[in-house]
C-alpha cells in the first residue's frame, strides 16, 4: 500500500514535470493537464478512498508550487476531483475508455471554473475582476478539455500499470472489486 | 473510537483536506501583504525534483523546434544581412554625430556616471518549464539560490522586462510573468511621461491603465518601467501601445499593449540581482543598496532595451 502511494505520487510529480516541459513547445490550450488526469485515474482505480484523497491533495499542493495560482487552490480542486470520481465510480461504470474520456473532459471544465472562482474570491481588486470571464474560460478550456479527454484513458492505463508493477496485479483494489462480482 | 474513525475516515479526511487547502489559500493571500517568504524544505524538494524533468522534456523539444525555425529563417538571412549591415553603418554614423554633440556640451561624463547607477549584475538562466495551469502565467528557470537568485529579483530578456522571481529553491526558481493576472507594474509612456499601471490579463497582451485627464497616450507609444513601484528598476521596456480603448467619460482609460518580450518563445532570460525596496520588505534585504552581490560569474549587462533615463 505504502509503495503504491509513493509510486503514484512520484508518477504524479513526473506528470507535472512533463506537463510543464510540454507547455514550452505546445500551444497552451492544447497542453494536457497530466496532473489532473493522474488524480482522476487514482479516483477511478483505487477503492481505498482516504489514502487516494491524501495523494490527490499532495499532488495538488505540488501543482500549486509550479504555478502562480493561490497556494492551495489546486490542492482543494484535486481533492474535489478525486471525490467526484470516486462518487461517480460508485454510481456508474466509468471503466470504459469513452465514458471515462467524457468524464475527464467534464471535470477539466469544472476545474477551470473552480480555479477562476477561487482566484476571484481570494484576490481583491483588478486581478480578481479580470479573472472571471465566462466566455474567456470556455473558449480557452474547450480545446484543453478535449485534449484531456483524449489522453485520459491512456493516463489511466499508465496508473494501473504502475500500481501493478509495484504491488502486483492481485493487490490492485480494482481487481478485488472485479472478483467480488457475482458470476452467472 | 477507532471503529468510528475507520468507518468515517473518508468524510473526515475529505473535510480535513479541504480545511488544509482553505487555510493554505488564506495564508497565501495574507502572505501577499506581509510575507518574508523563504521556501520550506518540502516545497523546495518538489521544485528540485520537477525542474530537471521539465528540462529533460523541454530542452530536446525546443531544440527540434529551433532547428526547424532556423532553417526557415535561413531562407531570408542573406537579404536581411545586407539590409542590417547598411542599417548598422547608418546608425554608427548617427551615433557618432550624437557623441560629438554630447562631448561638445559636456554631458558625456555625466551620462557615463548615470550609466554606472543603472547597470545591474545579471545571470543568464534557461526557462525549463511553463506554468502547469492554463490560467496562470509563470515559468520555472534552471538557476536558484546557489547561483545567488532570490525571490524579488526581476527577470528580463534583451527585449525588456519579463517578470519577477517569486520563489527560489537551491537549483531552480519560479517567476511570475508580466502576463499573469496577478501582475501589476508601474509604467510610464516613454514619449510623454504619462504614468499608469500595466496589468497582466492572463492572455498574450497587457493593459496599461492611466488617468484620462493627464493621459497623453498614442498608438505605438513605448511603455517602460517607472521604478516607482519599487519592484523593477526604472527604464526597462514593457511593451508598445497597440490600441486605446475609449470608455466615454471614465476617469481611468485603458490601452492594450503588445509586450516587448515574446512570451511564446521565452527560452533564455536574465535574472537581475536587484531587489527594489518593496521586495526588500516582502522577501528580506539582500544588500544594503538594494542589489544582491550575485555569484562571481554574474555579468554586468545592460540588457535594457528602451532604457533611456529620463532627464
Amino acid at each position: 500500500m505504502v509503495k503504491r502511494i509513493l509510486a503514484v505520487f512520484i508518477l504524479g510529480l513526473l506528470a507535472l514535470g512533463v506537463q510543464g516541459g510540454l507547455a514550452m513547445v505546445m500551444p497552451r490550450s492544447l497542453c494536457p493537464d497530466l496532473g489532473l488526469l493522474v488524480v482522476l485515474a487514482i479516483g477511478l482505480h483505487w477503492l481505498e478512498v482516504t489514502p487516494g484523497m491524501f495523494v490527490a491533495s499532495a499532488l495538488g499542493f505540488a501543482a500549486d508550487l509550479l504555478s502562480s495560482a493561490i497556494f492551495g487552490a489546486h490542492a482543494l480542486l484535486r481533492v474535489l476531483a478525486f471525490s467526484l470520481t470516486s462518487l461517480a465510480r460508485s454510481q456508474m461504470d466509468l471503466r470504459g475508455g469513452a465514458i471515462f474520456a467524457l468524464f475527464a473532459g467534464a471535470i477539466t471544465i469544472l476545474n477551470a471554473l473552480g480555479l477562476m472562482l477561487l482566484l476571484r474570491f481570494f484576490t481583491s481588486g483588478e486581478a480578481g475582476a479580470a479573472a472571471f470571464s465566462v466566455w474567456g474560460v470556455f473558449s480557452g478550456v474547450l480545446p484543453h478539455a478535449a485534449i484531456n479527454a483524449c489522453l485520459a484513458p491512456a493516463v489511466s492505463a499508465v496508473v494501473v500499470w504502475v500500481c501493478d508493477r509495484v504491488e502486483g496485479e492481485a493487490s490492485r483494489p480494482g481487481i478485488e472489486f472485479e472478483a467480488r462480482r457475482p458470476t452467472t | 473510537m477507532i471503529d468510528f474513525l475507520k468507518r468515517f475516515s473518508a468524510p473526515i479526511g475529505f473535510v480535513f483536506l479541504l480545511l488544509i487547502a482553505a487555510i493554505a489559500m488564506v495564508g497565501d493571500t495574507r502572505d501577499l501583504e506581509t510575507r518574508r517568504h523563504q521556501l520550506p524544505w518540502w516545497q523546495a524538494v518538489v521544485i528540485e525534483v520537477v525542474a530537471p524533468v521539465q528540462r529533460v522534456v523541454s530542452v530536446p523539444a525546443t531544440s527540434v523546434r529551433d532547428v526547424i525555425n532556423n532553417y526557415v529563417d535561413l531562407v531570408y538571412v542573406a537579404d536581411e544581412n545586407e539590409r542590417l549591415k547598411a542599417r548598422v553603418a547608418e546608425l554608427e554614423e548617427i551615433n557618432l554625430q550624437y557623441r560629438e554633440a554630447l562631448v561638445a556640451s559636456g554631458h558625456l561624463d555625466r551620462i557615463a556616471a548615470m550609466r554606472e547607477d543603472f547597470e545591474v549584475p545579471m545571470l543568464p538562466a534557461r526557462v525549463v518549464g511553463l506554468d502547469i495551469s492554463l490560467w496562470f502565467r509563470s515559468v520555472v528557470v534552471d538557476r536558484g539560490e546557489e547561483h545567488g537568485i532570490a525571490a524579488g529579483n526581476p527577470i528580463v530578456t534583451n527585449n525588456g522586462v519579463a517578470g519577477l522571481v517569486t520563489a527560489a529553491s537551491r537549483r531552480a526558481a519560479k517567476a511570475m510573468l508580466l502576463l499573469d493576472r496577478q501582475s501589476a507594474v508601474d509604467g510610464v509612456v516613454q514619449r510623454s511621461r504619462t504614468r499608469g499601471v500595466v496589468r497582466g490579463t492572463g492572455t498574450d497582451s497587457l493593459e496599461f491603465e492611466f488617468v484620462a485627464r493627464d493621459g497623453d497616450v498614442q498608438d505605438g507609444d513605448v511603455i517602460i518601467t517607472s521604478g516607482l513601484d519599487a519592484i523593477y528598476p526604472k527604464g526597462l521596456r514593457i511593451g508598445q501601445v497597440r490600441e486605446i480603448r475609449e470608455r466615454g467619460g471614465d476617469l481611468i482609460q485603458t490601452a492594450v499593449l503588445t509586450p516587448a518580450v515574446d512570451f511564446e518563445r521565452l527560452e533564455q532570460v536574465f535574472v537581475m540581482f536587484y531587489q527594489g525596496p518593496t521586495m526588500e520588505l516582502l522577501y528580506g534585504n539582500q544588500d544594503p543598496d538594494g542589489r544582491s552581490n550575485g555569484p562571481p560569474g554574474a555579468s554586468v549587462a545592460a540588457g535594457r532595451d528602451g532604457a533611456k533615463p529620463s532627464s
